[in-house]
C-alpha cells in the first residue's frame, strides 16, 4: 500500500508538490497523470525516498519512508523511466547486481533470475550483452530489474516511452500481471489510452496539486455528456469568450491567439452557431478536432492542456 | 570494465607509448645524474678554492655542477631542496690545515635525493682524509710555512728553504717504497653490464610511466559515475536497500584488482627485462595499489562537484595532464629544472612517484614510510567521505 498524505515539497522559493493526498491500494493499479512539471516525478522521488519531503508523510506498505527508508526500499521496486541497465554485462549479470542490490543472494538469486527472464521473453538472450538488444528488450529487462525481489510496492514511471506496439503489449500484460499477484502498483504515463485501459483509479495532478482523483467512471461522470471542440487559428480571447458566453452551454477551457478549447454538449448540432459566433468574434478557424468524452478530454478540461505539453 | 576493453588498453597504451616516444627522443643511452653542490668559501684561501674546485674535476665535474653561495643564500637553498649539498668551508680553514689544529667544515645534503649526496658526502670524506695524512707526513714542514718567516724578515732565508725541501725530500724518499709502486695491489676486473643495451631511458622512466596508467586508470574509473548517473544506474541504486559506501567500496576494489596486475606486470617488467632494482617489491605493489587508490578518489571527488558530464571530462582532463607534466611521469625529476622539480614533487603524483622510487632503491626508512601510508590512508578516507557526501546530497538527484 501506498499511503501519501498532505505531501509538500520545495525547492527554494518553487512549490514543486502542494499538498498531495492519495492512497493506492494492494492489487490496484493506481495511475498518476500530469504535464511535464506537473509535480509527478517529484511525487514519485518522495515515495521512493530519492527526495525528502518538506511537510507530509509517505507510507511504502505501512513503512514511513523518512523514518523507516531500508523498511521501505526493501518492500519497494522501482522501474525508471531511464534505462537503468549496464548496457557493457549481460542480461544476467545485470540481474544478478540489481537482485544483489535489493539484497537477494545465491540459489534464491539464480531462481528469481531465471523466472524473470522467462516472464519477460529475455531468456534465450540472457548471455548476451545489453547494448546488443532493442529498445523494447531494454525496456522488458528494465522491468525484470524492478521486479526481481518480488515487491509489494511497485512504482513505474513511465515504462513504456518508445517502446514497439508489441513489447508494449507484453509490458503492460506484467504490470497487470504484478497488480493481480497482489502488489500495490503505481503508474505513470503520458499515453491516455494506456491509463485507461490499466488503471483502476487515477488522480490527475498539475501545478503540484491533485485536481481530481477517482475510478475511470468516476472521472468520466466528471466531465458530463459534453463533448470537447479544440480549435486551432487566429483568435481575440477577450471577444471570443465574449460572444460564446451569449450562446448559452458553451464553456471555455481555453482561449488564446492560437487555440480555443470549448466544452458544450450536442456539438456537432451547435457548431454553425459557433463558427458564426467566432466569425463575429474576428477570429478565423483553421483546424477543428471534436472528441467524445474521455479521460483525455476529462484532463484538457482540468489542466487546460493537453498531457504532452 | 571487464567488457570495456578499448578502454583499459587506452588506459595502458597511453603511458608505454609516451614513453617509448620520449626514449626514442632522447636516446638510448644511461642517464647520468645531474646534481648541484652549493660552496660557500668563507676562506678565500689557495687551499678552499682547491676543495670546492675537487668536485668539478674529471667524472665527478660531469655529475656534479659547484655553485659559489654566500652561506644565509646556500642554507636557504639547501633548505628548500634546491640542490644535492651545501658545503661551508669556514674562514681560517687554510691556516688549521696548516698548522694540524682542528677545523669544522659543514656539509647540509638533500635527504630527497639518493645518489648524488652520498658521491658528495664521499669525495669530501676523501679529501678530509687526503688532508689528514699529509698532516701526519709533513706536519713539521707545514707549520713552519704557515707561521712564516722570523720576526723581522721580510722572507725564509735560502738556509730555511733548503732545510724544508731536504725534509720533505727524505720523507718521500722514505714513503717512497710504500708509494711508488703502492704497497696495495688493486685488481681490476670489469664485470660486463647485464643491463641489456638501449633500456637506460625506458629503465628510468619505468616509476613514472606506472603512474601515468595509474593517473590514467584513476581518471578512467572516477568517470564512469557520470555514466552511471545519466543511465539512472545511481538514482536506481539509492532506491533498494543496498548502500552506496558499498558501491564506492566495490568500485575501490575493482580499482584495487587492476592495480595489482598492471603494477605487477610493471615491476616484473622493469626487474627482469631492463634491470630496474625492486629491492622490497610487495612493499612497492602495497604502494602502487594505496596510492592508486588515493588517486582514484580523488579524481571521483573531483567528477562528483562538476556540474555536467562535459565538464567533468574537462576538468578531470586539466588536473590530470598537467600533473603527469610536473610529476614526474612525463621527464624525470633530475631532468627538470630544480624549481621545476621541487613543484613536481609535491603534486600529489609526484610525492607518490617519489615514494615508490625510494622503495625500489631500497632506502625506505621505516618513520618516513609510516608516515606517508598514513598520509596516503587519510587522504583515501577524507576523499571517500566527501564522495559519499557529495552522492547523497546532490549528485544522484
Amino acid at each position: 500500500m501506498i499511503e501519501v498524505i498532505e505531501l509538500r515539497k520545495v525547492f527554494g522559493e518553487l512549490v514543486a508538490v502542494d499538498v498531495v493526498t492519495f492512497t493506492a491500494r494492494p492489487g490496484e493499479l493506481f495511475g498518476l497523470l500530469g504535464p511535464n512539471g506537473a509535480g509527478k516525478t517529484t511525487t514519485i522521488g518522495c515515495i521512493s525516498g530519492l527526495l525528502t519531503p518538506s511537510a507530509g508523510r509517505v507510507r511504502v506498505a505501512g513503512h514511513d519512508v523518512v523514518r523507516d527508508g531500508p523498511a521501505a526500499r526493501r518492500a519497494l521496486g522501482v522501474v525508471p523511466q531511464e534505462i537503468a541497465l549496464y548496457e557493457d554485462l549481460s542480461a544476467i549479470e545485470n540481474l544478478e547486481y540489481w537482485g544483489g542490490a535489493q539484497g537477494l543472494r545465491g540459489a534464491r538469486l539464480g531462481e528469481r533470475n531465471l523466472e524473470v527472464l522467462e516472464l519477460t521473453g529475455l531468456q534465450d538472450r540472457a548471455r548476451e550483452p545489453v547494448k546488443r538488444f532493442s529498445g523494447g528488450m531494454k525496456r522488458r529487462l528494465n522491468f525484470a530489474c524492478g521486479i526481481l525481489h518480488k515487491p509489494r510496492v511497485l512504482l513505474l514511471d513511465e515504462p513504456t516511452v518508445g517502446v514497439d506496439p508489441q513489447s508494449r503489449l507484453r509490458l503492460l500484460e506484467l504490470v497487470r500481471d504484478q497488480a493481480r499477484q497482489g502488489a500495490c502498483v503505481l503508474y505513470t504515463t503520458h499515453y491516455m489510452e494506456e491509463a485507461e485501459s490499466l488503471c483502476d483509479r487515477l488522480a490527475i495532478i498539475d501545478h503540484g496539486r491533485i485536481i481530481a482523483q477517482g475510478t475511470l467512471a468516476e472521472m468520466r461522470a466528471m466531465f458530463g455528456e459534453r463533448d470537447l471542440l479544440r480549435l486551432t487559428g487566429t483568435f481575440r480571447p477577450q471577444a471570443v469568450r465574449e460572444k460564446l458566453a451569449a450562446l448559452g452551454g458553451v464553456e471555455v477551457l481555453l482561449a488564446d491567439e492560437g487555440q480555443c478549447h470549448l466544452s458544450l454538449p450536442e456539438t456537432t448540432r451547435r457548431l454553425p452557431e459557433i463558427f458564426a459566433a467566432l466569425s463575429a468574434a474576428g477570429s478565423e478557424v483553421r483546424e477543428t478536432k471534436l472528441s467524445q468524452p474521455s479521460l483525455e478530454t476529462l484532463f484538457v478540461k482540468l489542466t487546460g492542456k493537453e498531457l504532452r505539453e | 570494465m571487464r567488457r570495456d576493453i578499448g578502454s583499459l588498453a587506452i588506459w595502458l597504451g597511453v603511458p608505454v607509448v609516451m614513453t617509448a616516444m620520449l626514449a626514442l627522443a632522447f636516446g638510448p643511452g644511461e642517464v647520468t645524474p645531474q646534481g648541484r653542490l652549493l660552496v660557500a668559501d668563507e676562506d678565500g684561501t689557495f687551499l678552499s678554492a682547491m676543495v670546492a674546485r675537487a668536485f668539478s674535476l674529471g667524472e665527478l665535474g660531469k655529475m656534479i655542477q659547484v655553485e659559489r653561495v654566500t652561506a644565509p643564500n646556500g642554507r636557504s637553498r639547501i633548505g628548500r631542496g634546491e640542490a644535492s649539498g651545501f658545503l661551508l668551508i669556514p674562514k681560517g680553514f687554510a691556516e688549521a690545515v696548516l698548522l694540524g689544529k682542528p677545523v669544522r667544515l659543514t656539509l647540509l645534503t638533500n635527504p630527497a635525493q639518493r645518489i648524488l649526496p652520498g658521491i658528495i658526502e664521499e669525495t669530501l670524506s676523501l679529501l678530509v682524509e687526503a688532508a689528514s695524512y699529509t698532516q701526519l707526513l709533513l706536519g713539521e714542514q707545514l707549520r713552519l710555512i704557515a707561521e712564516g718567516p722570523p720576526l723581522g724578515a721580510p722572507v725564509f732565508s735560502d738556509r730555511t728553504i733548503s732545510e724544508i725541501s731536504t725534509s720533505i725530500n727524505r720523507i718521500f724518499r722514505s714513503v717512497g717504497k710504500y708509494l711508488d709502486p703502492p704497497a696495495i695491489r688493486i685488481e681490476t676486473r670489469v664485470i660486463e653490464s647485464q643491463q641489456p643495451v638501449g633500456v637506460g631511458y625506458a629503465a628510468a622512466m619505468l616509476p613514472g610511466m606506472l603512474f601515468m596508467t595509474v593517473m590514467f586508470l584513476g581518471q578512467g574509473f572516477a568517470s564512469e559515475i557520470w555514466k552511471e548517473r545519466l543511465h539512472g544506474a545511481l538514482r536506481r541504486l539509492v532506491i533498494t536497500p543496498g548502500r552506496l559506501d558499498g558501491f564506492i567500496g566495490g568500485k575501490m576494489l575493482a580499482v584495487a584488482a587492476v592495480l595489482v596486475a598492471v603494477g605487477g606486470s610493471a615491476l616484473g617488467l622493469g626487474v627482469w627485462v631492463l634491470g630496474v632494482g625492486a629491492a622490497h617489491w610487495f612493499l612497492a605493489m602495497v604502494w602502487i595499489v594505496t596510492s592508486g587508490l588515493a588517486m582514484f578518489l580523488l579524481l571521483t571527488l573531483l567528477q562528483v562537484h562538476a556540474s555536467t558530464q562535459r565538464g567533468a571530462s574537462l576538468l578531470s582532463s586539466l588536473v590530470v595532464f598537467p600533473l603527469l607534466m610536473v610529476g614526474g611521469s612525463f621527464f624525470p625529476f633530475e631532468m627538470m629544472p630544480a624549481g621545476m622539480a621541487r613543484v613536481g614533487r609535491l603534486t600529489p603524483n609526484g610525492w607518490a612517484l617519489a615514494g615508490l622510487r625510494s622503495i625500489l632503491e631500497g632506502s625506505p626508512e621505516p618513520a618516513a614510510l609510516a608516515v606517508a601510508f598514513a598520509v596516503l590512508v587519510g587522504v583515501s578516507a577524507a576523499s571517500y567521505w566527501l564522495v559519499l557526501r557529495r552522492l547523497r546530497r546532490s549528485f544522484v538527484y
